[in-house]
């Protein structure tokens, strides 16, 4: 198999490199290769040619008879290990097998063991010559195998085979590896596959989603993980035949990849757990999956590749491939004529000819028509040549940023020793004693340092931040299926994907998007019919969109469906209670009242929004990422959910209290404003609730000190100042001594041990370098209520 | 046959109790508190500092001093005169703040600080050092001295600092 060979060839390239420096005594490099030999036998015995299997296996032997000093001379045992492993290229390059290979077991210096071992497995011999090899360009990533039916080889028995073994600690950090780049990959293939789906003959999109199958595949077999390696190798076969121009890619097929997405997306964590618990993987069945792959592959259901299996268009017709020179792009960073000489597929003499050729030729011919023509190279060496070039044309046409990953908790302290940094800075610059140095010099410098400083905290935070493209594009895939379930036909928009949003804020935000984007598919759009009837294009729109507005990021939901029905929410709302009447209510409000629990408005509740998962609790999240929630809709026409998120979570925007010694921070989200009421405007009720009247309505007193026991300066609302805050609707007056300002600070959390402490909700380190505690508003009010 | 089994059980006790306090031979920090003097395993400290501005945090125990700012961390202060039912005293410049490792009973880790009277020393405990925690009775409760150790004719009182930190609600 062609990955197999892939792995094979790396394998060995890399051990040929290290005999070439293997020093004769080294016994760890002896070991290192030992090792090296060891995983290559495995992949080997899975596929490889028995001729290679076998030398590979005697090489083991003959390696460990070394490390245990059984060959006398350590020299000439070195030499043999390397043509060993010069002969183990050529047999896969085929051009040797089983005689060179017996001549080289024959030499005397060959260890004791390694003569055994092979004796001992004479069954393999002589069958080495009939195995398929690849082609003679090793190295490349033998696509043109794909054709091949399924190999039979073991590897390929039944999915559903439990694996007995348990992964060993060395493969537990492949293992690991892999699973993370394998779950990026399913991510890329899932975007693609709906790429693909819109644009059929894209090849580069089919590229990209058969790619990193192929990668699946190649890794999950060198890792053992059979049925992962099976069903991947299964589906990289559909898009092979796509490739291919066997196939054409319908909406089946795209169905098939996308649940061949999901089930290996289980398996593959699966196979992480089972690793970490140390026990053997649950499996999976797999068996309904192939069989629609094996239908689409004999094409029972694709009725519409049969249209297609004439051969391509004329203009096509010196090789499938060949089309991609009328697309190439045009920065061309390499003429093809220099990649083909280059990869010595073309002498250079034929070259200067065909490029002579070219430009007598008129009207001006395809350079690789001519070589095919003139019989200089064969059309799958000029196709190649293109898709070098492509490659090569992407690298340097856009250079994609290089990224890291890194540790979060790693950026967690840098963040915080920036924070430390900037307090620093300016408690050096407020020093009186500093600033009575009269220095010019030094005042230029504390300039220079403080701008640093400054610059260094923003880019520190722009560190935390991503763009929210991949969490756009994943909701691709929930308005296909929601659409396809609801038999709709509903488009996605995504309009700003680069926005950038906190990390950490992506993640909380997803279910919440998710459950939005589905609402609006399905509640939001009508069916086919009613558009029509309505005078809308069959086709219902959903658009997705992000931008920046005054310190919040906003994403906006927007269906051009039948949109909110008034009185319907009304009449509903009245029904369970949420509302009286909605005299003297704005939409606005009417509106919002559907993103309170207990709320659907849908006649008919589907399986797919009606899931328990209501608006209340995309309510709660917004909540709770401290964001706001608005509600447009006009009646016919769609609606427009308009989610304001801060910019990142590690940083709220405070009005900062003072109360008595003590400052405080309350998150400005929740204050509505800040006044010293008159002696006549505080009354009280049966003598203990007190209220103060704030234009014409009686708002609650909280006395703060009382609640967070701290000796006010004042103790009168007419002596201090009332700030009036708000939570889910609820108003009240918060007493405290004055209103410093408002000022950004960073959230730190108050660890482990007080994180039950209600009434805050962290700390925040002030510029003298002290902790302010933020208020948590829900937990004064519930504080204020429970006294 | 009785009489064998009774001994080899007392042999077993004594066994048990030599492995636990084999395991406390090592390095430990001590400290004052109310004229006692008080152990903690070295590696747990992260630092010593002086006493600095503490915000105090509400709805807390009232050994629960507050926050302070550690380096941009926010870590939590307790009294540890107040923990153990001492007397309040006033903070002096000898007073400090040792900031310490604690393992949660949830088994993560994080930083803590406890407000002493003075730091004393490092001593090194060896096993002919150690003696098992003794018996006060029901008034006192034991359960988060791992043992004594007599160094140079004092008695040092060996904490079990993360029982001390984390098992008393600090919230309420």
């Amino acid at each position: 198999m062609a990955a197999h060979d892939e792995v094979i060839g790396s394998l060995l390239d890399e051990m040929a490199s290290e005999v070439m420096v293997l020093e004769a005594g080294d016994l760890m490099a002896y070991g290192e290769l030992l090792s090296h030999l060891e995983r290559l036998l495995i992949v080997c015995e899975g596929a490889g040619p028995a001729t290679l299997t076998q030398l590979v296996n005697a090489l083991k032997f003959h390696m460990e008879g070394m490390i245990l000093g059984e060959v006398d001379d350590q020299e000439q045992g070195l030499e043999l290990t390397r043509q060993g492993v010069q002969l183990a290229q050529d047999v896969m390059r085929e051009e040797a097998g089983q005689p060179e290979l017996e001549k080289l077991l024959s030499n005397p210096g060959m260890a004791a063991r390694a003569l055994a071992a092979i004796e001992q497995t004479p069954d393999q011999a002589g069958a080495g010559e009939d195995v398929p090899a690849p082609e003679a360009d090793q190295g490349e990533d033998g696509m043109e195998m794909g054709e091949l039916p399924d190999d039979a080889v073991p590897d390929l028995e039944p999915a559903a085979e439990p694996e007995a073994e348990i992964i060993s600690d060395e493969d537990m950090e492949l293992l690991s590896g892999f699973v993370v780049e394998a779950l990026e990959h399913l991510e890329s293939i899932e975007v693609n596959a709906l790429v693909l789906e819109d644009s059929p003959q894209d090849a580069e999109a089919l590229n990209a989603v058969f790619r990193p199958f192929h990668t699946i595949k190649g890794v999950s077999g060198f890792l053992n993980l059979k049925d992962i390696n099976h069903l991947a190798h299964s589906l990289e076969n559909l898009l092979d035949k796509a490739r291919a121009h066997e196939l054409i890619i319908d909406s089946i097929s795209i169905d098939i990849i996308l649940s061949g997405v999901d089930v290996l997306h289980q398996m593959i964590e699966e196979s992480q757990a089972a690793a970490n618990e140390r026990r053997p993987r649950a499996t999976f069945d797999t068996a309904e999956l192939e069989a629609r792959i094996e239908a689409v592959l004999s094409g029972e259901q694709a009725p519409a590749s049969e249209e297609h299996d004439e051969p391509e268009p004329p203009e096509q017709a010196t090789g499938p491939d060949e089309a991609d020179e009328f697309e190439e792009p045009e920065v061309e960073p390499m003429k093809l004529g220099e990649v083909l000489v280059g990869k010595r597929m073309v002498s250079a003499e034929d070259m200067d000819k065909a490029l002579e050729a070219q430009r007598a030729s008129k009207p001006p011919k395809q350079l690789g028509e001519i070589l095919v023509s003139e019989g200089k190279a064969k059309p799958e060496q000029v196709a190649e040549g293109l898709r070098t070039q492509k490659v090569m044309a992407q690298a340097v046409g856009a250079p994609a940023a290089q990224e890291v990953k890194i540790d979060t908790v790693k950026l967690d302290n840098l963040l915080d020793m920036v924070g430390e940094l900037v307090i620093a800075q300016s408690m050096v610059q407020a020093n009186p004693n500093v600033q009575a140095i009269g220095d010019r010099k030094l005042r230029t410098d504390l300039g220079q340092l403080k701008r640093i400083t400054s610059d260094l905290q923003k880019s520190t935070m722009s560190m935390r931040m991503v763009p929210i493209r991949q969490t756009f594009q994943k909701m691709s895939r929930v308005v296909r299926d929601t659409a396809k379930k609801a038999k709709k036909k509903v488009r996605l928009e995504l309009v700003n994907e680069d926005t950038e949003i906190d990390r950490n804020m992506v993640e909380k935000f997803y279910d919440p998007l998710m459950h939005m984007v589905r609402n609006s598919v399905d509640h939001g759009c009508e069916g086919p019919e009613d558009r029509i009837a309505a005078g809308k294009p069959e086709e219902g729109l959903v658009t997705l969109s992000a931008y920046h507005k005054g310190g919040s990021v906003c994403i906006e939901i927007k269906d051009d469906g039948r949109g909110l029905h008034r009185e319907k929410i009304v009449k509903k709302g009245i029904e369970r209670g949420l509302i009286e009447s909605d005299q003297d209510m704005t939409d606005q409000e009417v509106f919002s009242l559907i993103m309170k629990a207990g709320f659907s408005t849908a006649e008919q509740v589907t399986d797919i929004s009606g899931r328990g998962v209501g608006m209340d609790v995309v309510q709660r999240t917004i909540d709770e990422l401290r964001g706001r929630i608005e509600i447009t809709s006009n009646l016919g026409e769609g609606t427009t959910f308009t989610i304001a998120l801060p910019l990142t979570l590690a940083i709220i925007d405070g009005m900062v209290v003072q109360l008595g010694t003590e400052r405080f921070i309350l998150p400005t989200i929740g204050v509505i404003e800040s006044l010293r009421p008159s002696r006549e405007d505080y009354t009280t009720v049966q003598g203990r609730g007190e209220m103060i009247m704030i234009r014409g309505s009686l708002l609650p007193l909280v006395r703060l000190h009382q609640i967070v026991c701290i000796e006010p300066e004042h103790h009168e609302p007419w002596e201090g100042l009332v700030v009036v805050v708000e939570h889910h609707g609820h108003r009240r007056c918060l007493l405290v001594d004055q209103l410093i300002g408002r000022q950004e600070v960073v959230i730190k959390t108050l660890g482990e041990s007080l994180k039950d402490v209600k009434v805050a909700a962290g700390g925040a380190i002030m510029g003298d370098g002290k902790v302010s505690l933020i208020l948590d508003v829900e937990g004064l009010f519930k504080s204020h209520e429970g006294r | 046959m009785n009489v064998q089994a009774n001994k080899d059980a007392h042999n077993k006790a004594v066994a048990e109790r030599r492995n636990h306090l084999v395991n406390l031979v090592g390095k430990y920090l001590t400290f004052m508190l109310a004229d006692e003097e008080y152990a903690v395993q070295i590696f747990k400290v992260k630092e010593i500092i002086g006493l600095i501005d503490i915000t105090p945090v509400p709805q807390t125990a009232d050994f629960m001093l507050g926050v302070i700012n550690l380096r941009g961390k926010v870590i939590p202060i307790v009294d540890l005169r107040l923990r153990f039912g001492l007397d309040y005293r006033e903070h002096d410049e000898r007073t400090c703040i040792i900031v310490m490792e604690i393992l949660g009973t949830d088994g993560t880790w994080a930083l803590m600080g406890i407000l002493v009277d003075s730091v004393s020393e490092v001593i090194n405990v060896a096993l002919d050092d150690l003696e098992p925690s003794p018996s006060f009775g029901v008034d006192l409760d034991i359960s988060y001295i791992l043992g004594i150790a007599k160094v140079g004719g004092n008695v040092k009182i060996i904490l079990d600092i993360d029982k001390v930190l984390c098992e008393q609600q600090l919230v309420v």
